[in-house]
């Protein structure tokens, strides 16, 4: 198992997600889900792993959201991205992007691999989703050929609900961030909605973001 | 007669106020739970625009429906004309970056992060010529941001029709209409009081408010509509997994 970054998770998922395994994070934007991705990314480098992190943002942007969540990037991180990283994200360049990180994999097999991105949305935004649905399932089962495991974000509300299914099936594990309305109150929710090696979980978890930390507990109605 | 149509104008009042700051509550509420400052502050200034236009309102029915015209009243209707201004221009700013952010390709559509600061000294520009209009020459002379909210409809719900972004699509729709109804209650009001029959029944302002009331009620869907929000259904609630007190995450 590999291990979430966030402790609570890493409880609520039996040690964490599952080796050799895609997640796919799914939230709309603004409530805060690449930060499981930032957790993700610190605590691969704290043991030493390789982390890629491919993002249509700029690393500066990235740098300063980390900050935000008060998250602390120290290592060396790869970086696919619009500006700033190694190589140069061109979301209209499906076999390029995939070149690329095959190629960056293949290098650096021998280790534990943590792969990020929150470039998925944008993907499906420009390409069609059956051209989107390929591109990743042949990337996703390359990328199972190493010790690696993906992270990948998806907004939610901003693609059809046919869409969003057809991606959730790619992957290994589903985690939700969502705001559910309940009266005149709105609840963040987190919900495992599939997981490798799990079985079905019905519950949801409040979950807040402090300074350095998520906290999540047990929702009940 | 006349306390008849004092009671409904102050139902109307009631109503517009009440929708309004029910959008504000929405708005604020989906604030609290957001943690991206961008998103945040779209959503602050969407609650922004409902207090505002509380305040509008009530000041506009207390002013216009006792008759009150002195140089103090002049002062506080001019300075409540001249921020409208100000709100709507920072809530559309914030609306088109958030736009922008979502943008695949990050379009920055008519050099908005250029033209917004040219943009930002017109609407200040325009809100100091709207208080001293109104200390000149009265409040009601003063035409609230006729022009300004006739454009920011069309561009929102122009920019509403081009989004592939099915939240932003909605958000961006509501936004507009509200826009595009308070500009409606703005402007009708002049010629429909010239029809003598309208006017004996005090028709033009109940119009006006209705379409306020309409333009209120596309705020709270537009405060709503800034992320979507999902029901819990009660089956899947009931069974939390119990979770062991744990201290430490990063």
């Amino acid at each position: 198992m590999v291990s979430t970054g966030v402790g609570e998770l890493d409880q609520l998922l039996k040690d964490g997600y599952p080796d050799k395994s895609a997640i796919l994070v799914v939230g709309p934007p603004g409530i805060g889900k690449e930060a499981l991705g930032y957790w993700f990314t610190q605590a691969g480098l704290s043991q030493g792993d390789f982390c890629l992190y491919v993002t249509r943002l700029a690393v500066s942007e990235i740098i300063q959201d980390v900050k935000a969540f008060g998250v602390e990037i120290k290592g060396p991180t790869v970086w696919f991205a619009r500006e700033g990283g190694q190589t140069r994200v061109d979301i209209n360049d499906l076999p390029g992007l995939s070149f690329s990180i095959k190629e960056t994999l293949k290098v650096n097999g021998e280790r534990s691999i943590r792969v990020v991105t929150d470039i998925l949305s944008s993907l499906l935004m420009l390409n069609s989703s059956e051209t989107i649905y390929r591109f990743l399932s042949q990337l996703l089962s390359e990328t199972k050929q190493y010790n690696a495991v993906v992270l990948a974000t998806l907004e939610d509300g901003m693609h059809q609900p046919q869409v969003l299914a057809a991606m959730e099936q790619l992957f290994d594990g589903v985690l939700e961030l969502r705001l559910y309305e309940e009266g005149l109150r709105v609840h963040p929710l987190l919900r495992i909605r599939k997981m490798r090696g799990m079985s079905p979980q019905p519950g949801y978890y409040n979950f807040a973001f402090t300074h350095r930390k998520m906290e999540i507990t047990p929702y009940a109605k | 007669m006349q306390s008849d149509l004092s009671s409904a104008f102050l139902v109307l009042w009631l109503i517009v106020a009440v929708t309004f700051s029910y959008a504000t509550y929405w708005a604020f509420t989906i604030r609290r739970v957001l943690v991206h400052r961008l998103y945040r502050r779209q959503a602050t200034w969407v609650g922004r625009m409902g207090v505002y236009f509380v305040a509008l309102s009530s000041f506009l029915t207390l002013a216009l429906s006792t008759g009150v015209s002195s140089l103090y009243v002049n002062v506080v209707g001019g300075l409540l004309i001249g921020s409208g201004f100000i709100v709507i221009f920072a809530w559309m700013d914030s609306t088109i970056r958030v736009a922008r952010l979502s943008d695949p390709l990050f379009r920055d559509t008519l050099r908005w992060s250029k033209l917004r600061y040219f943009l930002g000294f017109g609407t200040v520009g325009g809100a100091i010529a709207s208080v001293i209009s109104a200390i000149m020459s009265g409040f009601s002379q003063v035409a609230p941001f006729g022009g300004a909210l006739f454009l920011g409809a069309f561009a929102l719900l122009l920019s509403a029709s081009r989004s592939g972004d099915i939240t932003l699509r909605k958000h961006l729709t509501w936004t507009g209409l509200c826009t595009f109804f308070l500009w409606l209650g703005s402007q009708v009001q002049m010629p429909l009081s010239r029809i003598q029959f309208l006017v004996q029944l005090n028709l033009p302002d109940v119009i006006t408010y209705v379409f306020v009331a309409a333009g209120a009620y596309s705020l709270y869907r537009s405060a709503k509509s800034l992320v979507p929000l999902g029901h819990v259904s009660i089956a899947d609630s009931t069974e939390p997994a119990v979770l062991q007190p744990i201290v430490l995450t990063s």
